[in-house]
C-alpha cells in the first residue's frame, strides 16, 4: 500500500495551494472540462477497432450537453475514456487547464464522474449506498451529510417514500437510477458524465431528475454531458449527435 | 431406467474413480514411503538405521507387485465388459503409477545416498515447478496470466513452511538432510497448490461476479484494492473452507496418510499422531498462506494500469 501512494503522490503533486490556484484560473478561462482530439480503439472480438476517432468537446461552467447518436456509435465508449475507465489511445483531456495524467486516476474519477448506464445498489442499506464514497481511503472533501440532509435529498428528487434504512437491493429500476445519481452528487464532482440517466424513469420523474441535475450545476460551477436516446423535450445547453465515432453537429440553442 | 445402463453408469464412474485415485495414490505414498523412513528414526532412535529388510516393515517383493495388478486387471475386465472405453486410459494409469512411483523411489534412494544441499535444492525447486504446472493447468480457463502469482505464492509460502517444520519443530541437522526436508516440502507444496488454485480461480470468478458493484466502485473513487476486498476476502475463505473442514475431521473417518505410513511402518499410534498433527498444522498453514498470498498477488490481474476494472 505505502508503495502505491508513493506512486500516487508522484503521479499527483496535489496540494491545497493548486487547488486556490486552479480556482482562480476556473474565473479566468470559461473553459472547466475539455476533450482534444481523442482517439480510444477497443478489443471487440479479438480485433482491435477504433470506437472514437478525433473527439473534440468543450464544457463551460453551467452547461449541459445532450449526446444522442445510435446504438455503437460510441457514446457510452466517450464517457468511459472521459472518466479515465479505459485508456485514451490520443488526445488530451484537461480538468481546470490541468491533464487527466497529473491526477491519481481515483482523484479524477472523483471529480469527472460517471453515473453508469445500468444502475447499480451495492450491498447494503440506502444510506449506506449514498455514502460510499466516505467508505474509501480517497476521503471526500465534504463533511459526511447528516441522516437529515439524506433524507430530504431523497425527497428532493421525488423519492420520499424511500427510507434510508431500506435495502437497496430492494428499491426498484426507478428509484435506484435515482439513487445512485444522488449518490454522485453528493460526492460533488466538478463534470458529470451521465450515461442515460432518465432510461428507467417515466415522464415525471425523468423531469424531476433533470431540474435537480441543473440545479447542481448552478450551484457547484459544474458542468455535465448527457448520454440519451431521445430528448424529451426539456433544455440542454448544447446537443451533440455522435455517428461512427465522430462528433459530427452542433446546434446551438 | 435400463438396469444394464445403471449399472454401466455407476461402473463408469468407478472405473474414473479408481484412475483419480491410481493418480492421487502416486502423491500420497511417495509421503508415506517418505515418511516411514522418517518415523522410525525420529520415533525409535535404536533403529536409525533400518534397510528395506529392517525388522519392523514387512517387505513388498517383485512377485507381491506384480500381484497388485490383479486389481487392475478385475477393473479392466468389468471396463471391458461394459463397454465403457475407459479400459486404454485404465491401463495407461496403471502403468504410469508403477513407472512414476518406482521411478521416485529411485531418485529419492539416490538423492537421500548423495545428501547434498544442492541435490535438496534442486528437488525443491523442480517440486515448485511441476506444481506451478499443475496449477496452470488448472486455470487454463482463466484470461489472466498467472503464472508469477502462482509461483510467488508457491514458493513465498512453501520453502518458509517447510524449513520452519524441518529446523524448528524437527530440528533437522544439517538444515538440508533431504530424507526429512523432501517428503515434508513434498506434502507443504501438494497442500499450499491447493489451496492456490482454489483462490485463485475464486478471486476472479468473484470480481466477475460482482462486475457491476466493482464498476460502480471504481467510477466513485474506489482503488482496485478497495473495488476487490469483497473478492479477495472470498478467494481467502475458498481457500480456508477445505482445510478448517479436514483439520478438524482428520482420524474421525480415516487414518491420515502419513500416519498410516508410520503404523505400517511398525511406529507406536500415539507417536505417529504427534507427528501427524504437527503435519496438520503445517499443511493449514501452508494453504491458507498459500490461498491469501496468491489472491494477494493476481487481484490486480483484472484492473488495468490505472486502476479500472477490464
Amino acid at each position: 500500500m505505502s508503495k502505491k501512494s508513493k506512486k500516487d503522490h508522484i503521479r499527483s503533486p496535489y496540494r491545497i495551494s493548486d487547488i486556490e490556484s486552479n480556482k482562480s484560473k476556473v474565473t479566468k478561462s470559461p473553459i472547466l472540462f475539455s476533450i482534444r482530439n481523442m482517439t480510444v480503439f477497443r478489443n471487440q472480438k479479438g480485433k482491435r477497432r477504433r470506437v472514437l476517432s478525433q473527439v473534440s468537446l468543450d464544457l463551460e461552467p453551467e452547461e449541459l450537453v445532450d449526446l444522442i447518436g445510435v446504438s455503437g456509435a460510441g457514446k457510452s465508449t466517450l464517457l468511459e475514456a472521459a472518466a479515465w475507465l479505459i485508456p485514451i489511445d490520443e488526445g488530451i483531456v484537461t480538468l481546470q487547464d490541468r491533464k487527466y495524467t497529473t491526477f491519481a486516476p481515483s482523484e479524477w474519477r472523483r471529480k469527472v464522474t460517471l453515473y453508469l448506464q445500468t444502475p447499480v445498489a451495492a450491498p447494503g442499506t440506502v444510506r449506506e449506498n449514498l455514502l460510499l464514497g466516505w467508505k474509501f481511503s480517497r476521503k471526500p472533501e465534504k463533511e459526511i451529510p447528516s441522516s437529515i440532509q439524506l433524507q430530504s435529498e431523497l425527497e428532493d428528487i421525488g423519492l420520499s417514500e424511500v427510507s434510508l434504512d431500506n435495502k437497496a437491493s430492494e428499491l426498484s429500476g426507478g428509484q435506484l437510477a435515482r439513487l445512485a445519481l444522488l449518490r454522485i452528487l453528493l460526492l460533488q464532482p466538478v463534470v458529470l458524465l451521465l450515461d442515460e440517466p432518465d432510461a428507467s424513469l417515466d415522464k415525471d420523474s425523468a423531469q424531476l431528475v433533470s431540474r435537480r441535475i441543473w440545479r447542481y450545476l448552478k450551484e457547484n460551477q459544474a458542468a455535465a454531458i448527457r448520454v440519451r436516446h431521445y430528448s424529451w423535450g426539456d433544455s440542454a445547453s448544447r446537443t451533440l449527435v455522435i455517428r461512427e465515432g465522430k462528433l459530427l453537429e452542433e446546434t446551438q440553442k | 431406467m435400463n438396469p444394464l445402463l445403471l449399472i454401466k453408469t455407476a461402473a463408469k464412474a468407478t472405473a474414473r474413480a479408481a484412475s483419480k485415485i491410481a493418480a492421487r495414490i502416486a502423491t500420497r505414498v511417495t509421503a508415506k514411503a517418505a515418511t516411514l523412513t522418517i518415523m522410525k528414526s525420529a520415533i525409535h532412535p535404536a533403529a536409525k538405521v533400518v534397510t528395506s529388510r529392517g525388522t519392523q516393515v514387512i517387505p513388498i517383493g517383485n512377485f507381491e507387485l506384480l500381484l497388485a495388478l490383479l486389481f487392475m486387471l478385475v477393473t479392466v475386465s468389468i471396463v471391458l465388459w461394459l463397454g465403457l472405453g475407459l479400459a486404454k486410459k485404465l491401463t495407461i494409469a496403471t502403468l504410469r503409477c508403477y513407472g512414476q512411483l518406482l521411478l521416485l523411489g529411485f531418485v529419492l534412494a539416490f538423492v537421500f545416498t548423495h545428501d547434498s544441499p544442492w541435490l535438496t535444492i534442486g528437488a525443491l525447486l523442480i517440486m515448485i515447478g511441476f506444481g506451478v504446472q499443475n496449477i496452470i493447468s488448472l486455470l487454463k480457463n482463466s484470461p489472466y496470466r498467472l503464472f508469477w502469482p502462482v509461483l510467488g505464492a508457491m514458493t513465498v509460502t512453501g520453502i518458509p513452511i517447510t524449513f520452519a517444520v524441518t529446523m524448528l519443530v524437527v530440528g533437522v541437522s544439517p538444515w538440508y538432510r533431504a530424507q526429512y526436508v523432501i517428503p515434508l516440502a513434498g506434502m507443504v507444496f501438494g497442500n499450499s497448490m491447493a489451496g492456490i488454485a482454489l483462490a485463485a480461480e475464486r478471486v476472479f470468478a468473484d470480481l466477475e461476479g460482482r462486475r457491476n458493484e466493482v464498476r460502480l466502485l471504481i467510477t466513485l473513487g474506489a482503488t482496485a484494492w478497495e473495488a476487490s476486498l469483497p473478492s479477495i476476502r472470498a478467494a481467502v475463505k475458498a481457500g480456508l473452507v477445505p482445510t478448517i473442514n479436514r483439520t478438524a475431521t482428520v482420524g474421525v473417518v480415516a487414518i491420515p496418510g502419513m500416519m498410516t505410513g508410520q503404523i505400517l511402518a511398525g511406529a507406536n499410534p500415539l507417536e505417529a499422531a504427534r507427528y501427524q498433527i504437527v503435519v496438520m498444522l503445517m499443511l493449514a498453514a501452508a494453504s491458507s498462506l498459500g490461498a491469501i498470498s496468491v489472491a494477494l498477488w493476481s487481484y490486480k490481474k483484472a484492473f488495468d494500469q490505472s486502476g479500472a476494472f477490464r
